[in-house]
């Protein structure tokens, strides 16, 4: 396998920045699929700065060579930096890391990823799976979201932000079950990220015939546009990229999506397309400034008048 | 003879199409009954479109326009939540 490498250095920053730069350091994985390949040393001898995206994006590498048993067993080694290991822990993969790499109780870390909050911080990774297990934890991150940021505009805009994420990688992915969302905020910002090692938004925008024919640049920016959805004629709008689209727009926030070999980047509503190493999925990356609300009523000023509907 | 569904067990959110559909699995037997179902929205802070569709797009074109607005009441919706209904019905029709 001429991409493989038995050494493989990290870039210094695992951040929202450079996470086409880690996607370039690590998309070899997707290539040694089931092949077992031997002695992968991953050095992050020179990190020196991490975020939640990166951490999210470092962990979805690992456990993909894992379940598709890219190596062999050890899995792989990981060369050990303090700064690093704190920030995993900080935004709680640290146990589902030493599970991946122990090959030991992936399922119940996974399971049991926690809200962690604070008087001026709130951390929320979640599982993106179906049953109880996971209705509660979501009920439970909802609720502390509500708490932490009160019963107003901020609350209802987040809250739908998270609704509509989650909703999507989980009616989406279809060929990944573990995809995991995480929030990261405080009372100036919250930044929601997503991953999945599914079929990817491309593949799943271009089952649909209406837009089999666009090309990936036009498509994935067709993605945010009202209406847009790969499953027409079922319950989904079409409604949740666009509403993410406009709030961080509209509030000078980022919007990133990385796919296939393309990332769209909407940065305070500057949207452009630029090519990448392939990711296997689909990675969502949202950050919206707190200064004010947008919520769907201020982005629908009109309505069908014909509608009437008994609010009491 | 009126009922009323509270939807406080979702509160914050209701945001998963389970859940969406045993709310409207909950309103077609309430109208078996009963001439007015009241949907009482206390607690929640949004309704996910997915939902929003699910539950009151089909109600809308299972029960038509007229009787969907003599049948149906909404009590204590914000208005996010206001907004959400009016989208699903909206894309339903």
């Amino acid at each position: 396998m001429a991409d493989y490498k038995k050494n493989v250095f990290m870039p210094s920053r695992l951040t929202r920045g450079n996470v086409v730069e880690l996607v370039g350091a690590l998309n070899f994985f997707f290539k040694v699929s089931g092949q077992r390949m031997k002695d992968l040393f991953l050095r992050f001898d020179n990190v020196n700065k991490v975020d939640v995206l990166g951490v999210l994006v470092l962990y979805k590498f690992l456990e993909f060579s894992v379940m598709h048993n890219c190596f062999d067993s050890p899995t792989f080694n990981l060369t050990y930096n303090k700064y690093l290991d704190n920030e995993i822990s900080k935004y709680g993969f640290s146990n589902l890391i030493a599970a991946l790499m122990n090959n030991k109780a992936k399922e119940h870390y996974y399971k049991n990823l926690d809200t962690y909050v604070t008087a001026d911080f709130i951390l929320a990774p979640i599982a993106i799976l179906r049953g109880k297990n996971m209705k509660e934890q979501k009920k439970k991150a909802q609720k502390e979201i509500a708490n932490y940021y009160g019963d107003n505009d901020t609350t209802a805009m987040i809250l739908q932000v998270f609704s509509e994420v989650f909703q999507n990688f989980l009616s989406h992915a279809e060929t990944d079950n573990r995809s995991i969302v995480v929030m990261h905020g405080d009372k100036q910002k919250i930044v929601f990220a997503c991953a999945d090692n599914g079929i990817g938004i491309l593949n799943s925008m271009k089952a649909n015939p209406r837009y089999a024919s666009l090309k990936a640049e036009t498509l994935l920016k067709k993605a945010l546009e009202r209406g847009v959805t790969s499953k027409e004629k079922t319950n989904h709008l079409g409604y949740g990229l666009y509403y993410i689209n406009e709030v961080v727009t509209r509030l000078g926030g980022q919007l990133i999506l990385y796919t296939d070999h393309y990332y769209l980047y909407n940065r305070s509503g500057k949207v452009s397309v630029s090519m990448m190493h392939n990711w296997c999925g689909t990675i969502i990356y949202v950050t919206i400034p707190l200064h004010e609300a947008i919520t769907i009523d201020d982005i629908e000023t009109e309505y069908n008048q014909d509608i009437k509907i008994n609010f009491i | 003879m009126n009922a009323t569904i509270k939807l406080s067990e979702y509160a914050p959110s209701i945001g998963e199409e389970d859940d969406g559909k045993r709310i409207l699995a909950e309103i077609k037997h309430s109208l078996l009954s009963n001439d007015v179902v009241v949907i009482d929205f206390a607690g929640i802070q949004t309704l996910a479109t997915i939902c929003a569709k699910l539950i009151f797009g089909t109600l809308y074109n299972e029960l038509g326009k007229d009787v969907f607005y003599n049948r149906i009441m909404i009590a204590n919706p914000t208005r996010n939540v206001k907004r959400s209904i009016r989208l699903g019905i909206e894309f339903s029709v």
